[in-house]
């Protein structure tokens, strides 16, 4: 009887495990992370972007290469919270020699619980076998729904209509050798070295966005950056901070919400001795802050205001 | 540490391997250990409050088995036992007062919520003063090791939602050795998977759009109309994620070998409001009638009262009067339970003088509801509907306000005209909706045919292995395939409580 159970379990579990393997092959497109990791265990990097979806689509490498004369990489992502930026520098390092890491901070993501995000999956998903894994596995991984932790097609559960593509693309050369191709779509591409080119879709501008609040200040996010702040310190990379910019619309719409995030970032970066450059409100001779170069409220860049805002970085940076 | 997360599954499964793996005679201080870890998980600074209502609940129980043994005169000790009784239940109920509800009457000055708020403390504040009131009725004798009475009132899978446990059935079952026994193990897979279906597919889904519409103001957006169907989702989204809780917390217990008390009996198929509080939260339902209610009706103002209400207006309704003002004063406990809020006052009173009523009424409706049951069952359903107004609400005003949009802005043509898809509804999509009505679908079978009385774990567990192992890996994939994160997916509702 026992072993008959046994066998049941087991079986189960097999079973379980191809199906959810299946599925996997089948739902998950090809995906941003997946490039990103490939080019940090692939290529050599100066610098290392870090941050949320502000900076993926604001920051682009090669326009900012070309004013410091460096090679940077562009690790932002969405939904990556401080801890997701710990645990994806730690992994960098294991590749990577930089000299300096930047990282893109978006208050939003300090006031929210990091819980639940299906992007740190991804991340988890694409990071080769390493300490670093084990430790992010149980710093993020273990605390999510365990539908988000142990079946990553969850994402993707209603895109049935899309499985024969993605099945026919993860049988190409292209998707094989982590060619760019396959990201060049209506509303987004995806540039060399990470940086997300939004396109202009003419689209509604959502005034979604998350006011600042200091009260609700998430302790992991303090403790996530300080272990930032402290891990680039012991390997002696220097650690730049910056906020992209909204736009000006944003502004005038919740001033005192961005002035308050602007006085404690400030300080904060102050107590840790950091440069700190708000974008909000530093003036960027030529850079057009109008909403008609943002896809939103909140702030996410057209690929041209990127650019345009890339060489101004560059210029900070240089 | 949420039911739903990765580190929770690997919990349960290092607990349980770990349970049928020690010696026998050490099950129990292996699940207490595991129920401290569980309790400390979600801070170490609330541990003390459940300490506290441990200490004070079995030192009560020790001071009135001792005062029981005394050999003075019965009065003597019933004076000693009331004092033990009232400044246990002080203790009790005036630490559960001062971080829960003080800061409602006194604001933040004299409240403890400022700081923090315990999870599952009202739960476990129930479970133990129930314990030192059967202990002064002398219902059972104290349980003296303080080990083992600690675990009575931590056991993890009941401590944040319950249900509310009974020392008489469930100590011994938490204390007794226990051997690994696979048709318990697989009714408890069972169990959790229909209430993690419940949960994520049915509560889940149906929250993402209760939450759209009724959300502070949101309701002005919307017609009278969507604003009922968004109650309706409510009232699913409620007694999934409550129910499905449940399944959740009896599927794990069962994987110890423990039995708890069922906590719902398809509380939508009552065919009055007095039945529906057999069937919903039940354990907290005879907790007020065992503690609460048999008290107040058996007391000597009440025996005066009732004499006096039965020489005023008859023997029928001289008879009824008591208990309807026994049950106004009970559910009304019942509103305050559920926090410190009016709309919770209000929704408990709502339903206390419903059952009053039902009680008056009682003779005149009695023929009629037992020969149109279906229609006693709509009525009961729809009246219960109201209720979810006051529950769901952000506060009292906000009820009110919904209230009347759906009367004022109910236009009938809304549910064809397509005005269910374009406002509200259209952000969870037509798949969601196809998702929710299967889902109720199935849930309405199976709670039909257990109505019937059909044991469906029991019929599932006789069936064909391969059966079994479709059924359960479908109802496995069916989680991450038709289920959805809302903004209630990570906790339970009654877990707030």
């Amino acid at each position: 009887m026992r072993n008959f159970k046994s066998l049941f379990l087991i079986s189960f579990l097999l079973v379980s495990v191809a199906l959810n393997s299946a599925l996997n092959y089948l739902l998950i497109p090809n995906n941003v992370m997946r490039m990103k990791m490939h080019n940090l265990e692939t290529s050599s990097y100066e610098d290392l972007f870090l941050g949320t979806s502000h900076g993926l689509s604001a920051v682009d490498p090669a326009v900012v290469d070309e004013i410091t004369g460096r090679q940077s990489s562009n690790l932002c992502v969405w939904s990556e919270y401080p801890r997701d930026s710990y645990y994806l520098l730690k992994n960098a390092i294991r590749f990577q020699k930089p000299t300096r890491v930047i990282y893109e901070l978006d208050p939003t993501y300090w006031l929210n619980k990091d819980q639940d995000t299906y992007h740190s999956t991804k991340l988890y998903h694409y990071m080769s076998w390493s300490w670093v894994k084990v430790e992010y596995f149980f710093a993020k991984i273990l605390s999510t729904d365990f539908r988000i932790a142990l079946f990553p097609w969850f994402n993707y559960q209603l895109q049935w209509q899309a499985s024969l593509e993605n099945l026919a693309l993860k049988q190409t050369d292209n998707y094989r050798n982590f060619g760019l191709e396959t990201f060049d779509l209506p509303y987004e591409v995806l540039k060399e070295n990470g940086f997300l080119y939004l396109k202009d879709t003419k689209a509604n501008k959502s005034k979604n966005m998350t006011l600042w609040d200091e009260a609700k200040l998430q302790p992991d996010a303090l403790r996530f950056f300080q272990n930032i702040v402290t891990y680039c310190r012991e390997n002696h990379i220097e650690l730049v901070v910056f906020t992209a910019p909204v736009s000006k619309e944003t502004l005038e719409l919740n001033p005192e919400s961005f002035q308050a995030a602007n006085r404690y970032f400030t300080d904060l970066m102050n107590h840790y001795n950091l440069r700190y450059y708000n974008f909000n409100f530093i003036e960027l001779e030529g850079f057009d802050k109008s909403l008609a170069g943002f896809t939103d409220y909140d702030g996410h860049m057209l690929g041209e205001t990127a650019r345009s805002f890339s060489k101004h970085l560059g210029e900070y940076l240089k | 540490m949420s039911f739903v997360s990765l580190k929770f599954v690997l919990f349960v499964l290092v607990a349980v391997v770990g349970y049928y793996n020690i010696p026998k005679r050490g099950q129990w201080v292996w699940l207490l250990l595991f129920s401290y870890a569980y309790y400390a998980s979600a801070g170490f600074k609330i541990v003390p409050f459940l300490l506290f209502s441990t200490m004070v609940s079995y030192a009560a129980g020790i001071l009135l088995g001792q005062v029981n043994n005394l050999p003075t005169e019965l009065e003597h000790r019933q004076k000693r036992k009331r004092f033990i009784l009232i400044v246990a239940l002080l203790l009790q109920f005036g630490m559960l007062f001062a971080l829960k509800y003080a800061h409602w009457i006194f604001g933040n000055l004299f409240s403890l919520r400022q700081w923090l708020l315990p999870l599952g403390i009202s739960f476990y504040t129930f479970q133990s003063a129930g314990y030192i009131i059967d202990v002064y009725w002398e219902k059972f004798a104290p349980e003296k090791s303080f080990l083992r009475y600690a675990l009575f009132v931590s056991f993890f899978p009941q401590l944040l939602q319950g249900p509310i446990g009974r020392f008489n059935r469930l100590a011994q079952q938490l204390y007794e050795e226990h051997t690994l026994n696979w048709t318990q193990i697989e009714q408890g897979i069972q169990r959790i998977l229909w209430g993690f279906f419940k949960k994520m597919i049915l509560a889940d889904n149906a929250a993402r759009f209760v939450d759209e519409v009724l959300w502070w103001n949101n309701y002005q957006k919307y017609s009278g109309t969507v604003i009922l169907v968004a109650i309706l989702g409510y009232s699913l989204q409620l007694y999934g994620d409550f129910s499905g809780g449940m399944d959740i917390v009896k599927g794990i217990a069962l994987f110890f070998g423990i039995d708890l008390d069922e906590n719902f009996k398809r509380p939508y198929f009552a065919s009055s409001i007095a039945d529906f509080w057999h069937r919903w939260h039940i354990t907290l339902g005879t907790w007020m009638k065992d503690y609460v209610f048999y008290p107040i009706s058996l007391s000597k103002p009440m025996n005066r009262f009732g004499k006096f209400s039965r020489n005023t207006f008859g023997k029928q309704l001289g008879r009824a009067l008591p208990i309807a003002v026994a049950n106004l004063v009970v559910f009304f406990l019942v509103g305050v339970w559920h926090g410190a809020n009016m709309k919770f006052i209000v929704y408990g009173l709502y339903h206390g003088l419903l059952i009053a009523l039902e009680g008056l009424l009682l003779p005149y409706t009695r023929a009629w509801d037992n020969k149109w049951r279906n229609l006693a069952t709509l009525r009961t359903f729809l009246l219960i509907q109201i209720s979810w107004y006051f529950d769901r609400a952000d506060h009292l005003d906000h009820a009110f306000a919904l209230m009347q949009k759906t009367v004022t802005d109910f236009h009938i043509t809304d549910f064809w005209n397509g005005t269910l898809f374009l406002n509200g509804a259209n952000r969870i999509g037509p798949w969601f909706y196809g998702i929710l009505l299967v889902g109720c679908l199935i849930l309405y079978l199976v709670s039909y045919y257990q109505e019937k009385g059909m044991q469906l774990g029991e019929w599932l567990c006789a069936k064909p292995v391969a059966v079994r192992f479709m059924v359960y890996l479908i109802l496995l994939y069916a989680l991450p395939a038709l289920g959805t994160l809302s903004s209630s997916s990570g906790g339970f509702i009654y877990a707030q409580f």
